[in-house]
């Protein structure tokens, strides 16, 4: 029963630990690496898995803001 | 039809405009044919004289323009536009801004090449090159140039990605540069719809075109493939770029160095030294930001370099990104002023061109258009072992290419340099002698060639194959919209005024004044500069975060960030121009002045540049023994003058023209235009039959004269039939010294008028002496702008006739 214990608070340190890092570099902008804007061209957003339509849209179907 | 569906408040689709991507796509691959085949035809006719066919339209005069213009505008443009089209929607999360704009770019653009091709051939052309085009389609070219801005500019407003990715940096110095190069260094004033004359003349054409011409290579062919670069390669391999930090030193410090190089392809000539060192100081320079960018090509496979076993793609983009360096270590290593005196005008030029051309440009473009095809016709590339073929032929092609002319240059540079031992007689004195014994590298360079084009168009079948085993698809993303308030928001003051902007402008005018200042005053500025930088990185240190975030936030904000651009970019353009360009031309001349072209002779002159003779024959006799024991006393400034454009030219397949008028007779040109071979045997020069059938327009002349007195020349006023009985009158003596040696023909003709322009050839006027001022011999640093330029006339040609 030792073992489930030490497991279980061993699991609940490192989830809150995580957490808190999470949030805390979520809130911290500061810290954010220039590097990271390395990975823009491996961003492409959602895929649409349906198979597009050809050549059907305008331009003015770019949603605005 | 809105093809936007909201999920949520803030996530829409955007379907992307691939269409445009497809069709400049196959634009550049049916160009690269085009344009390469041209080049094969040409390269021909340096082996074999007949290959001209006697046919005026495909002489290499009128060829070769049309070859680079085609390689250059056509095959990389389109390239460039369809990886900047693809790229920069995925990079923005968005559309390209307006479907009309994009259509209008594309068929305009188009329209430009097919005129470009029609015009070339038939002799209509500027005189400069890479700027061979009439004004009528150079206006096209500026118009077609901002729609495309405007809609490049556009979908940055619109994008849904805060931050702008580095390729976006290098697409936005293309845009902006090009259009002030090309508008600045096009500038003419026609005198009919298809001839004009550049309103800059002799020293100051040759200045201006020659930062055009190099920053044509800076910024059509290499930051926009960079930018390319950027994207597609770590799409490829599947990994971010090896440093991001690595790549803003490499974008600020190319754009900002690359546009003081120009003055190296004018190294030895009558240039002002203190343009001359500069252009070449900053020649050397580039090569740190250029191998940092390589390397950060490179880099990025890290980790997987199995991926060049297997990848075609990967290939073609490692050994492009290898040969970008290579030619960009070659580059700086001509600008040394030393070596350029061997390899300037020669072959070794060229293939240094061709190393960047076909290894960094074409192999890029293979690289581009393999990955691009199955995504754009939702298949897969219909034969990896033919992509692996093309790889491999196209690769050893341009090996044998620039080997060849590495073999040809340095020979041809050796034999015509050499002198013997006490300085007084050149080794080679026939020029025609080190053309023949390049017979042999230049028919490898053929093959060469010939097996790049045959890779060529291994990859446009196979790219037909693969689009025939698809359907055009455009690509659609779900991306979360960008809210109003994460827009571009930076104030012009915060742009400005920070410390990086400060240290780096500090940091420039020291360096700067360590340049031009006088003795001493130099080295305290560059006492300064150093203890600057010191203070700069410590700061830097103290408050990276903070210059971080001022980095951070001008990629948010797309203006700012391209007017900084344009003042790296400018700040080199004005600094080498200004003093050339403000000189009034009494200052300009040193101790020569060129005569005014009487009416006969500016035709000839006009049919000269039609003919494209600069593209083998310069009209520049360097600073160097072996030039003036070659070709007579060293040119002045002042015998150019009145150049519109200027002819100094950058290869001599043939010799220099600058003293020719008093060496041949009338009926020398007259022989050898009809048969050059009669007269000088073994020669390579195409014949000239239709010069001999051919009337010269007579009733343009008042209208030419009249632009070019406009424009401050000093030409009388003179009616035009005056005018017209000037060229007939001077043709009639022609005419009557031909028939003395048994030659007919009629003083209208083209071969008259030519004959008269090449007979007054090194003609020159000698203004009054000015005040002896000291001379120094020495190389001349600080660096001291102004014209004329007073240490060359310390050179001393004892050797000139």
């Amino acid at each position: 029963m030792e073992v489930f214990a030490v497991t279980l608070f061993v699991s609940l340190l490192l989830g809150g630990l995580f957490a808190a890092l999470f949030f805390a570099e979520r809130s911290q902008t500061g810290r954010r690496s220039l590097e990271q804007q390395a990975l823009l061209p491996l961003d492409d957003g959602a895929p649409i898995l349906k198979p597009a339509p050809t050549e059907l849209s305008a331009p003015d179907s770019t949603p605005s803001r | 039809m809105s093809t936007a569906t909201n999920t949520n408040a803030t996530k829409a689709i955007i379907e992307y405009d691939d269409k445009s991507v497809r069709q400049f796509m196959l634009a550049s691959i049916i160009w690269g044919l085009v344009g390469m085949l041209v080049g094969v035809l040409i390269a021909s006719q340096m082996n074999f004289r007949f290959m001209n066919f006697d046919t005026s339209f495909l002489t290499f005069g009128r060829l070769r323009p049309l070859h680079t213009n085609a390689v250059i505008f056509a095959f990389v443009g389109n390239m460039m536009f369809a990886g900047i089209y693809y790229s920069t929607q995925r990079l923005c999360k968005a559309r390209m801004a307006s479907d009309l704009l994009s259509k209008i770019h594309f068929w305009g653009w188009q329209f430009i090449i097919v005129c470009a091709a029609v015009t070339l051939p038939l002799g209509f052309t500027r005189g400069q090159e890479y700027a061979e085009l009439i004004w009528p389609i150079n206006i096209m070219v500026a118009l077609i140039w901002v729609v495309f801005a405007v809609n490049f500019f556009w979908t940055l407003h619109k994008r849904n990605e805060p931050s702008l990715y580095v390729a976006l940096w290098f697409y936005i110095a293309t845009i902006v540069t090009i259009a002030m190069l090309y508008i600045v260094n096009h500038l003419s004033i026609p005198t009919s719809f298809t001839h004009s004359y550049s309103i800059w003349a002799g020293v100051k054409g040759a200045l201006i075109q020659w930062w055009y011409g190099h920053n044509a290579v800076a910024f059509f062919l290499t930051t926009p493939i960079l930018g390319i670069m950027y994207y597609f390669l770590p799409k490829a391999v599947e990994r971010p770029v090896y440093s991001y930090r690595l790549s803003i030193v490499h974008f600020w410090s190319l754009v900002f160095i690359y546009i003081w190089a120009g003055p190296h392809h004018l190294l030895n000539t009558a240039l002002p030294m203190w343009l001359q060192y500069l252009g070449m100081f900053f020649s050397l320079m580039l090569w740190a930001p250029s191998w940092g960018g390589m390397l950060n090509g490179l880099l990025t496979l890290r980790g997987a370099w199995d991926k060049l076993r297997t990848d075609p793609v990967v290939k073609f983009f490692i050994a492009a990104i290898t040969f970008y360096g290579m030619s960009t270590f070659e580059g700086p290593l001509l600008s040394i002023r030393a070596v350029n005196a061997l390899s300037h005008y020669s072959d070794w030029t060229i293939g240094h061109v061709h190393s960047g051309a076909l290894g960094w440009n074409g192999l890029m473009a293979a690289g581009l258009f393999y990955w691009l095809t199955p995504r754009l016709y939702g298949t897969k590339l219909r034969s990896v072992a033919l992509a692996n073929f093309h790889f491999w032929i196209a690769l050893v092609g341009i090996l044998f290419y620039v080997a060849a002319l590495w073999i040809a240059g340095i020979m041809q540079g050796l034999m015509l340099n050499a002198v013997n031992p006490e300085g007084t007689a050149l080794m080679y004195p026939n020029f025609l002698e080190t053309v023949q014994a390049i017979w042999t590298p230049l028919a490898f360079r053929l093959v060469g060639g010939t097996l790049y084009f045959v890779g060529m168009i291994i990859m446009a079948v196979n790219l037909f194959l693969t689009i025939r085993s698809g359907k055009a698809v455009n690509e659609k993303r779900e991306v979360v919209l960008l809210q109003r308030g994460q827009k571009d928001t930076m104030p012009l003051k915060e742009t400005f005024i920070n410390d990086p902007i400060a240290y780096m402008l500090g940091g420039m005018l020291l360096v700067l004044g360590f340049i031009f200042l006088p003795a001493h005053a130099n080295l305290a500025s560059l006492v300064c500069a150093g203890i600057f930088a010191v203070i700069a990185v410590k700061k830097f240190r103290q408050s990276h975060h903070a210059w971080s975030h001022w980095y951070e936030k001008l990629l948010h904000n797309y203006l700012p960030f391209t007017v900084l651009t344009f003042v790296a970019v400018v700040a080199g353009g004005l600094i080498q121009i200004i003093p050339t360009v403000v000189v009034s031309k009494a200052q300009n001349v040193e101790d020569r002045v060129q005569r005014p072209y009487t009416p006969l002779e500016l035709a000839g002159r006009d049919i000269y540049v039609s003919e494209g003779c600069y593209n083998c024959h310069s009209q520049m006799i360097r600073t160097m023994l072996p030039d003036v024991l070659r070709y007579g006393d060293y040119s002045r400034l002042g015998e150019s003058i009145f150049d519109h454009p200027f002819q100094w030219g950058s290869k001599r397949t043939g010799p220099d023209l600058a003293r020719v008028g008093a060496r041949r007779s009338a009926s020398w040109h007259f022989n050898h235009m009809r048969d050059p071979e009669s007269m000088s045997a073994g020669s390579l020069m195409p014949r000239y039959p239709w010069l001999f059938e051919e009337k010269f327009d007579q009733k343009a002349l008042p209208g030419k004269i009249a632009v070019l007195a406009g424009m401050g020349e000093p030409y009388p006023p003179k009616t035009s039939d005056v005018i017209k009985q000037e060229a007939i009158e001077q043709g009639i003596k022609i005419v009557e010294e031909l028939k003395k040696e048994g030659l007919q023909t009629t003083p209208d003709m083209k071969i008259v008028a030519l004959t008269a322009y090449l007979l007054q050839l090194g003609n020159y006027d000698t203004p009054k002496p000015k005040d002896p001022e000291a001379n120094p011999a020495v190389v001349p640093f600080p660096l001291k702008p102004g014209n004329p330029d007073v240490y060359r006339s310390g050179v001393k040609t004892a050797a000139a006739p």
